[in-house]
């Protein structure tokens, strides 16, 4: 066999570690591409360490590898980022996300917990945020605990300001900006969003929504500068009167819209839903039903008010105009699911997840507004303690099960205090007693639900007992 | 693993291997060709390579972020790295050139877009950028250094910027000027054999002296109303932050990619010993890929928000491909020992370059500065 036929071999120079390739010489040296060793003349130097050809050893020779020694190549090096593959990453720095870390800690106080979220993860009570504008309340005097100190409090490792930008599943790791997060167990709790409002005008885009302690900020910041701010609020629902109740006692003037013929029209039996309108209208709250926001525009510069604040003009779709300071949209909430989605987990109107809150990925559970569970979404603060208990249990090794059993949902109205508990099944409402403040809802000779309003609000638990919905 | 058989993510392997289009060949053929001879004669003589950079432009290398390709980004990046894992001072001469192309794809006045964009983006003229004074000046960090005056049909500049790159006698740059009795900072573009303009050597550095980087000298340099990118930069800065930054990850993944094949390479003859090190390539390898993916996820996102929380995403992974290079060429200097250590080796070479990467406006402090402004806003 002709020494051309071998393929080219590379040798090692054992004194400087230089590598000689015969199939690219050293054309420096004298030695065209293609030269092979033996070919080498004996006065030929290692051009880095000046070291004849016979220092130079057949590579092969040198490379038989054994497993590597040492370290494993597992990553070992600090990153600044957790590492531990069998942590448990809780995604949201919310009132949920918070819930699951600490009923998870409560039951196992060894297993490493991250929460990562793109906020600040300060600790605050969600459904004050609309009272407290009420009572003027700055957004810091809401904050019971900053992220730092829950984390410290609970042993809980926070990465905040940090967006996961995707789920990896099949390597269970997350991937952020800061770098990427192995997880052994992941909990999300990713929240809603309310869907910005499709507006045409020059000022569609200033319209607020006050759904997290940095949107109120924005908000305060808008009316603060005002003594008496005009807002229109788009959307008499939940959220939606809440504001306009608790922003007209603050001595605001409210504008609010909404398609229906009625307040709260899809929770309320027709009777109270009127006495709800007739309390806004006594608190001076314009009511625009049957109506929706179509434009806004900013206003000329002429007439606008002294300082940061500027005048917009919004134009219902009955043609009616409304000028005004501040816009604010409260069309009701969508679960956030645009993460899970791309990861492809089972998605309905939020993430799916079964009676221990496991999304169609034994590795993944999901809990508050951005889950589904039996055909459901549970967009209130009420539930939420117990879902968090569910998955501490069921992440702690111990059984557990969501019955997701429904509770009465208080509407924090205090111009007419509500509490309503909706029927899921077709019936009807009945009125009880002549105070016009009580409606049970029959289906057939069976209770499925209740509305109250005023003084009969206390008669929540009572009524809530007599309820045999199945679980 | 908890994963189910329906998974249907992408996996990351994926990110590492650009498929062999023959775009990617092409590419490869061209820095094997074009580039990797001259590698010892940039870093080590300051030689700048221009026809490799004109080559690259031939190739498409400079148009892929651009709006007429659909902001494809990543493609850029992954362009930038390419060219960076051979050699970054010449990745960041096509970061130069990228940038200018985006300021330009950006730009308010539509007829200095048509006349000068489709120049940068084919690479028949090259040319740089002068906006690290600016983004500095942004962050509170330092003034503008260039005054302009407004004069019929243009404005006189006066001033200095000490470093601006990617230049040369027939090149051009985007900078911004403070307007004189003004609240207002201008955008325009300077022709380096204009009038009352000169480029002047700069001391040595430590590494990139190829990367044509000259002091710029404006002395009554007239600056025409057909070279202004942006009268008033406040709205056009939101535009164009984030992709510039977002850029510059060619030159990090590249230098990371390049320290890992370093360690590769010591390992066939090294194992037995390199293994003790605490550094791994397989490890910087799952790094680099999660930067890698990161940069194309927030690389769809860059030409449509121009946000301070998309930004702020932008600065975090910015920040971290400074760490990593700086961790990959150490690891490389230590895998590779002594040899390492000699003047022409690549280990060195690298870690030169990757402090760059970590010292590059914006730099690990500068970020760390603005990330804690966004933050606290």
């Amino acid at each position: 066999m002709s020494q051309a036929a071998l393929p080219f071999r590379r040798y090692l120079c054992v004194v400087c570690g230089l590598i000689y390739d015969e199939a690219e010489g050293d054309p420096d040296g004298g030695l065209p591409p293609g030269t092979r060793y033996d070919d080498i003349p004996d006065d030929w130097v290692c051009p880095d360490c000046g070291v004849g050809k016979a220092d130079f050893v057949l590579l092969e020779a040198a490379q038989e590898q054994g497993p590597m020694p040492g370290r494993p190549t597992a990553s070992t090096a600090p990153r600044g980022l957790p590492q531990c593959p069998e942590q448990v990453i809780i995604l949201g720095g919310g009132m949920a996300g918070w819930a699951a870390a600490e009923a998870l800690r409560k039951r196992d106080p060894d297993c490493p917990i991250v929460l990562v979220t793109h906020c600040g993860a300060d600790v605050y009570p969600k459904p004050q945020l609309s009272s407290a504008a009420a009572r003027g309340r700055t957004p810091e005097a809401l904050i019971t605990a900053t992220g730092a100190q829950q984390a410290a409090r609970w042993n809980i490792t926070l990465l905040s300001y940090t967006r996961v930008l995707e789920i990896d599943r099949r390597h269970q790791r997350l991937i952020t900006p800061r770098g990427g997060l192995p997880y052994g167990r992941l909990v999300l709790a990713l929240g809603g969003h309310q869907p910005r409002p499709a507006l045409a005008g020059s000022a569609a885009d200033s319209v607020l929504q006050v759904n997290h302690l940095a949107d109120y900020r924005r908000l305060r910041e808008r009316i603060d500068a005002l003594s008496s701010a005009r807002v229109l609020i788009l959307g008499a629902g939940l959220i939606g009167c809440e504001f306009a109740d608790d922003l007209s006692a603050a001595g605001h003037r409210i504008t609010l819209v909404d398609q229906a013929a009625q307040p709260l029209s899809r929770l309320l039996p027709p009777p109270l839903a009127t006495r709800l309108a007739d309390a806004l209208r006594h608190r001076r709250v314009a009511l625009h039903t049957g109506s929706t926001l179509s434009e806004l525009h900013h206003m000329d510069h002429v007439g606008c008010v002294e300082g940061a604040n500027e005048t917009l003009r919004a134009t219902l779709s009955s043609g009616e105009e409304v000028t005004v300071d501040v816009v604010i949209s409260a069309l009701g909430l969508k679960a956030n699911t645009r993460l899970a989605r791309q990861a492809g987990l089972r998605i309905g109107s939020g993430i799916q997840v079964d009676d221990q809150l496991r999304t169609s990925d034994p590795a993944i559970f999901a809990l508050g507004d951005c889950m589904e569970h039996r055909g459901k979404l549970t967009p209130y603060v009420q539930p939420l303690r117990a879902q968090a208990e569910v998955i501490g249990s069921v992440l702690a090794g111990q059984k557990a099960c969501y019955s997701g059993h429904d509770s009465a949902i208080v509407i924090k109205t205090p111009c007419l205090p509500l509490a309503v508990y909706p029927p899921l099944t077709p019936g009807e409402w009945v009125a009880q007693g002549e105070a016009n403040d009580t409606y049970i809802h029959y289906s057939g000779d069976t209770i499925t639900g209740f509305s109250l309003a005023g003084t009969a609000t206390s008669r929540v638990a009572s009524l809530e007992a007599r309820l045999t919905r199945k679980g | 693993m908890g994963a189910t058989a329906d998974i249907t993510v992408t996996a990351p392997d994926a990110y590492s291997s650009p498929p062999a289009t023959a775009r990617t060949a092409d590419l490869q053929q061209l820095i094997a060709q074009g580039l990797a001879p001259h590698t010892q004669t940039i870093d080590r003589q300051g030689y700048y390579p221009s026809s490799f950079m004109h080559s690259l432009g031939q190739l498409g290398g400079y148009s892929r972020h651009l709006a007429s390709n659909g902001h494809a980004f990543y493609a850029a990046v992954d362009t930038m790295a390419q060219v960076s894992r051979e050699c970054m001072s010449t990745g960041f001469c096509v970061w130069c050139q990228d940038a200018l192309g985006w300021y330009l794809d950006n730009s308010d006045e539509s007829a200095v877009r048509e006349r000068w964009l489709p120049q940068f983006a084919s690479g028949a003229r090259l040319g740089g950028t002068g906006l690290s004074n600016a983004m500095k000046h942004l962050a509170g960090i330092e003034p503008l250094k260039v005054r302009l005056t407004r004069v019929a049909g243009g404005y006189i500049a006066n001033g200095t910027l000490p470093w601006v790159s990617n230049l040369g006698p027939e090149h051009v740059f985007a900078a911004v000027f403070e307007l004189e009795g003004s609240e207002r900072r201008v955008m325009a573009l300077t022709e380096c054999h204009q009038p009352g303009f000169t480029l002047r050597a700069c001391p040595e550095f430590i590494a990139l002296e190829g990367s044509g980087t000259y002091a710029c000298h404006f002395r009554d340099s007239f600056i025409p109303d057909a070279n202004v990118i942006s009268h008033d930069v406040a709205q056009l800065i939101p535009r164009i932050r984030s992709g510039f930054v977002l850029l510059q990850m060619g030159m990090g993944l590249g230098v990371v990619q390049a320290c890992i094949d370093i360690m590769y390479a010591t390992r066939e003859t090294h194992h037995h010993v390199n293994g003790f090190l605490d550094e791994q390539p397989e490890a910087l390898e799952e790094e680099l890929n999660d930067a890698r993916r990161a940069t194309r996820l927030l690389g769809s996102e860059v030409a449509g928000d121009h946000s301070d929380t998309l930004f702020a995403d932008v600065l975090q992974l910015r920040e971290g491909s400074s760490h990593l290079a700086l961790r990959a060429a150490q690891g490389a200097m230590l895998h590779t020992g002594a040899r390492g250590y000699l003047a022409d080796a690549p280990a060195q070479r690298k870690l030169r370059e990757a402090y760059f990467v970590a010292i590059v406006t914006p730099a690990i402090k500068h970020i760390r500065k603005e990330l804690a402004r966004l933050e606290a806003a």
